[in-house]
């Protein structure tokens, strides 16, 4: 009795640590991907996370509206949002009038270093009577547009006024799509990280109302919509938390519902409650303490799987039924063994789980291993006194022996087997595989079409495809992307690719910079210097007041300067410099990916990545892998079974009614034409574990009286088969798949055990 | 004899008609003729700039025409090449089909174009700001019939403009305006108004569409 108030009071205080404790993350990459720093696909995805997930993109729809009350609205709408203390900047453009006059006045000194990426042919070009002829018409254009003043501060610097010509040809990839007049776009910053979703859901909340407020002026004309990293992360949290109070709830209502009507005891349920609260406490307490954080996905399906723990306390409350005391404690004791090989066999499932390399799947084997250890601990050591301190006396108000009698005495099993074979081989060569992750994620189609249509009105870059550079120093990155952006640049002119966002002219090699400054120096002679002032005299222009054309200056644009300039904000997005090495990132807009993968094929440390692709192939290891392992689990299994039961025979007698319950649900998948993916594949994994157990029961029927062991089976199974049910209630298709698995498995499993072992269980021996 | 009632009223029309241009001398001051330079409804003037750069050989002479409302300002080069500029709170858009451009800058202020800001300043500045707050009056002379004020902006501009002389025809608003610059270039405007109010809001319409209708 004192056990039982120890461990009430210890129950108290976990679940109060754990409900402190527990940090919840609904990152759903941190769910479905894995990396290290040294993996060029993950410093992409750091660069995307720390940059670019701040960024929300936000079109107002004004279909009918005059072009100056809509740009009057904008104008207000941007006002207004750019002073909210959450917002870092707001902006239309790519650059700025301050970005572009300072873009501008930073260049200028290093125009000639930046010239080209063929600066021999580029210089030659330019120094020719008719390169000259054009950059004195440039002059000219420039002197007598709108601002002279600009034109007279740069050419201190560049006498040629190469940056305006430059800046023109660098701005164009950045240069929005042809807009539609009925939508107006723009682009906005938080301070709050992207992934921050309570700050997040606050600004969102923020901007809708200063959006209404401002509509409600223009008779509701104006419509809002957005996208971008924050709002898909407070959507999936908010579907997340809904999944998670949507599935606890029902879970737990069923199986209270379940156990109701099998126990009819109050007493029995918040015995069962207790004990299920401290095992989730104690699976989410490790979870946090190996991850430092704990998944909202893992939280609602480890939540159910951890329901299956609720098998062992329900199988020996029932075994224990009226007996008190030392007779209790001994009926628990006789089927401890049973209940160890079926806890075994569940580990080693949630173990292959573990090393399928899917990283959300390793944590819930964490969450759901330690939770299953936990409930293993608890049954045998407090349940006995738990049942004593509630005075619960549980006798299952569900007879089977007629379903148990038939089952046994049918002797179906090889009609049965018959059957099973034959869907099997008939549904089996249809399989239809499906690696695409996207379909396993939560499934937000609404925003996935509000962000196409969004980002096609107001870039032409595509989100997620780009040339990856690394290399062991930036000089060598930067070397290589040039190249790079050689290639891109013929394949832009056939036609092969729109538009991408280069790193030359913001940023150059040394290499290429010195290359430049030479060719620059080596045609830069007197006969030149005549002609670029009678060039200038025969356009108009008083050559005596401009400053004369001189050799390339000594130093180099540094790396470090780039990145401390006015485009740090745009290398930002493109350059990635740490101990491990250099990354740069060359954005593509729309293109023909084999055409590019063809011709980057040549150049080293160069490589296209599509991330669309990259998922595909990941999915597709996974699978794998989760075949692997489902085969390797199963073996494992059988292995402990065979040491445990000294027979191979035994052992694949315990196995047969998992074994033909997942060759019923792949047959079945078959010929339905369902798609399978890794979670099918986990599913069934978790079938066989679950089933497992309940052919442990069935056969070492520990306590020598049939009816009773197969009415805790018939209580267990209902109950798990209900706990995974629910989470076909569930948005996320994830768990769809799961509850599709592994509720009909372990019914079908459950049911198989007394036609395939009724003949050869202790009981039916006896 | 006794004056019939509606004598004397024509003597008293006669007597304000004789008075008014004395009046409206009197009313030519600094602040009268900023408030006339500011924009409260559509105006069309047909202009002559003249540029005079050190850059340049020779003075550099532009005409064409100019729109001017309170919501934008559209500027229709005619001559030597056609360019159109469309500047409007938040943007300026510069044409030159010519030269194959179509620029448009975002504004961070509100008609802050480079290189005319404080020109654009004065002409869209909000009710209630004064002039005084952004320059100095170095001189303000009203000659004959005409008016003419000098103005220096209180603080260094981006486009260098250290003085801006505007003048007039008393009682109207300015028809020349010169732009000095630090480095002794210079921009001279002359005006002259075309029409105004609804007929120059339709031609600047016109405009406009025939602008956004060009391929």
């Amino acid at each position: 009795m004192t056990r039982a108030w120890v461990f009430l009071l210890f129950a108290a205080g976990l679940a109060t640590s754990a409900m402190q404790l527990t940090t919840i993350r609904t990152d759903i990459s941190d769910f479905f991907f894995s990396g290290t720093a040294a993996d060029p696909g993950y410093r992409v995805g750091q660069i995307q996370s720390e940059k670019l997930a701040r960024r929300y993109l936000i079109s107002i729809a004004h279909p009918g509206v005059a072009s100056p009350t809509a740009g009057e609205f904008m104008t207000a709408l941007q006002r207004a949002l750019a002073e909210s203390e959450q917002v870092r900047r707001v902006w239309t453009e790519p650059f700025s009038q301050t970005d572009i006059l300072q873009l501008l006045r930073f260049y200028a000194p290093h125009q000639l270093q930046l010239q080209s990426l063929q600066p021999e042919h580029e210089i030659s070009r330019l120094l020719s009577p008719a390169g000259m002829a054009s950059q004195a018409d440039i002059i000219k254009a420039a002197l007598l547009g709108p601002d002279p003043s600009l034109v007279k501060s740069l050419l201190a610097d560049d006498p040629m006024l190469l940056t305006l010509a430059w800046f023109s040809r660098v701005t164009q990839a950045y240069k929005p799509p042809d807009t539609d007049p009925a939508f107006s776009a723009f682009f906005l910053e938080t301070w709050p990280a992207g992934l921050d979703t309570l700050a997040q859901q606050g600004f969102q909340q923020t901007l809708t109302e200063i959006f209404s407020a401002l509509n409600s002026h223009h008779d509701e004309r104006f419509t809002l919509a957005m996208t971008g990293v924050p709002v898909f992360a407070a959507n999936i949290q908010a579907q997340v938390k809904r999944d998670v109070t949507r599935i606890s709830t029902l879970s737990i209502g069923l199986v209270i519902l379940l156990s109701w009507l099998v126990f009819r005891s109050f007493r029995a349920l918040l015995c069962i409650g207790i004990m299920l609260l401290t095992t989730a406490g104690i699976a989410a307490l490790l979870t946090q303490w190996v991850y430092g954080y704990l998944h909202g996905l893992t939280l609602a399906l480890g939540t159910t799987l951890i329901g299956v723990c609720i098998d062992y306390f329900i199988h020996s409350m029932v075994h224990a039924g009226n007996s008190t005391g030392a007779d209790r404690v001994l009926a628990i004791r006789r089927i401890w063994p049973a209940l160890l090989v079926g806890g075994a066999t569940t580990l080693i499932g949630y173990t292959a789980l573990s090393l399928s390399g899917f990283p959300g799947l390793q944590q819930v084997a964490v969450f759901t291993g330690s939770g299953i250890v936990a409930a293993l601990l608890i049954t045998r050591f407090i349940l006995p006194d738990l049942l004593d301190l509630f005075r619960v006396q549980v006798q299952p108000h569900i007879d089977l022996s007629r379903v148990l009698t038939i089952a046994v005495g049918s002797r179906s099993h090889y009609l049965v087997i018959a059957t099973i074979l034959c869907l099997l081989l008939a549904g089996g060569t249809r399989i239809r595989w499906s690696d695409d992750l996207g379909t396993l994620a939560p499934s937000l189609q609404q925003l996935a079409e509000t962000d196409r249509s969004i980002r096609a009105r107001l870039s032409s870059i595509e989100p997620g495809r780009f040339v990856l550079v690394s290399g062991d120093d930036m000089e060598a990155v930067l070397q290589t992307a040039e190249e790079v952006q050689r290639q891109l640049a013929e394949l832009q002119q056939q036609g092969k690719l729109d538009a991408y966002y280069p790193l030359f002219p913001w940023i150059a090699s040394r290499q290429l910079q010195t290359r430049n400054a030479q060719a620059w120096n080596d045609a830069l002679n007197p006969a030149v210097r005549e002609r670029w002032i009678k060039t200038l005299t025969d356009h108009g222009l008083s050559a005596a007041a401009f400053p004369a054309l001189t050799t390339a200056p000594a130093p180099l644009l540094a790396t470090a300067q780039a990145l401390d300039s006015p485009a740090a904000a745009l290398l930002s997005t493109q350059l990635l410099q740490d101990t491990t090495g250099s990354t740069a990132i060359i954005w593509l807009g729309r293109h023909q990916p084999q055409a590019l993968q063809d011709t980057l094929q040549a150049i080293p440390d160069a490589r296209y990545f599509s991330q669309k692709d990259a998922i595909g192939q990941l999915a597709s290891d996974y699978r794998r892998k989760a075949q692997s392992m489902l085969l390797w689990g199963i073996l494992v299994i059988l292995a402990l079974l065979s040491v445990r039961y000294r027979s191979v025979m035994e052992a694949l007698r315990v196995l047969t009614p998992a074994t033909l319950s997942v060759m019923l649900l792949v047959g079945l998948w078959g010929l339905s034409g369902t798609a399978i993916g890794m979670l099918h594949l986990i599913g069934l994994l978790l079938t066989a574990a679950v089933c497992v157990d309940y052919g442990v029961f069935f056969l070492e029927n520990s306590s020598a009286n049939r009816q009773r062991t197969f009415q805790a089976i018939t209580v267990s199974a209902i109950t798990t088969a209900a706990a995974f049910a629910s989470l076909g209630a569930a948005e996320n298709p994830a768990l769809h798949a799961l509850a599709g698995t592994v509720a009909p498995g372990v019914l079908a499993g459950f049911l198989l055990c007394p036609v395939m072992l009724g003949h050869t269980a202790k009981g039916n021996r006896r | 004899m006794i004056r019939q009632p509606h004598s004397i009223l024509a003597s008293l029309l006669l007597l304000a008609a004789a008075v008014f241009p004395v009046l409206t001398v009197a009313q030519d001051t600094p602040d009268s003729v900023l408030e006339r330079i500011r924009i409260q409804e559509t105006r069309h003037f047909s202009y002559r700039e003249t540029r005079i750069l050190k850059l340049l050989e020779e003075p550099w002479l532009a005409t064409g025409d100019m729109y001017i409302s309170p919501q934008q300002m559209v500027i229709a080069r005619q001559s030597p090449t056609p360019v159109f500029t469309v500047i409007t709170a938040d943007r300026m858009q510069h044409i030159d089909a010519g030269q194959n451009i179509d620029r448009s800058l975002k504004l961070e202020h509100p008609f802050a174009v480079p290189g005319m800001e404080p020109f654009m300043q004065l002409l869209y500045r909000p009710t209630g700001d004064t002039e005084q707050e952004r320059y100095d009056v170095n001189s303000f002379e009203t000659a004959g019939q005409r008016w003419s004020l000098q103005l220096a902006p209180r603080q260094n501009t981006a486009d260098g403009i250290i003085r801006i002389e505007l003048s007039g025809d008393s009682g109207l608003g300015p028809d020349r305006m010169v732009l000095e610059h630090a480095d002794g270039d210079r921009t001279e405007w002359q005006l002259s108004l075309q029409s105004q109010g609804e007929a120059a809001g339709r031609k600047m319409q016109q405009l406009l569409e025939s602008i956004h209708q060009a391929p």
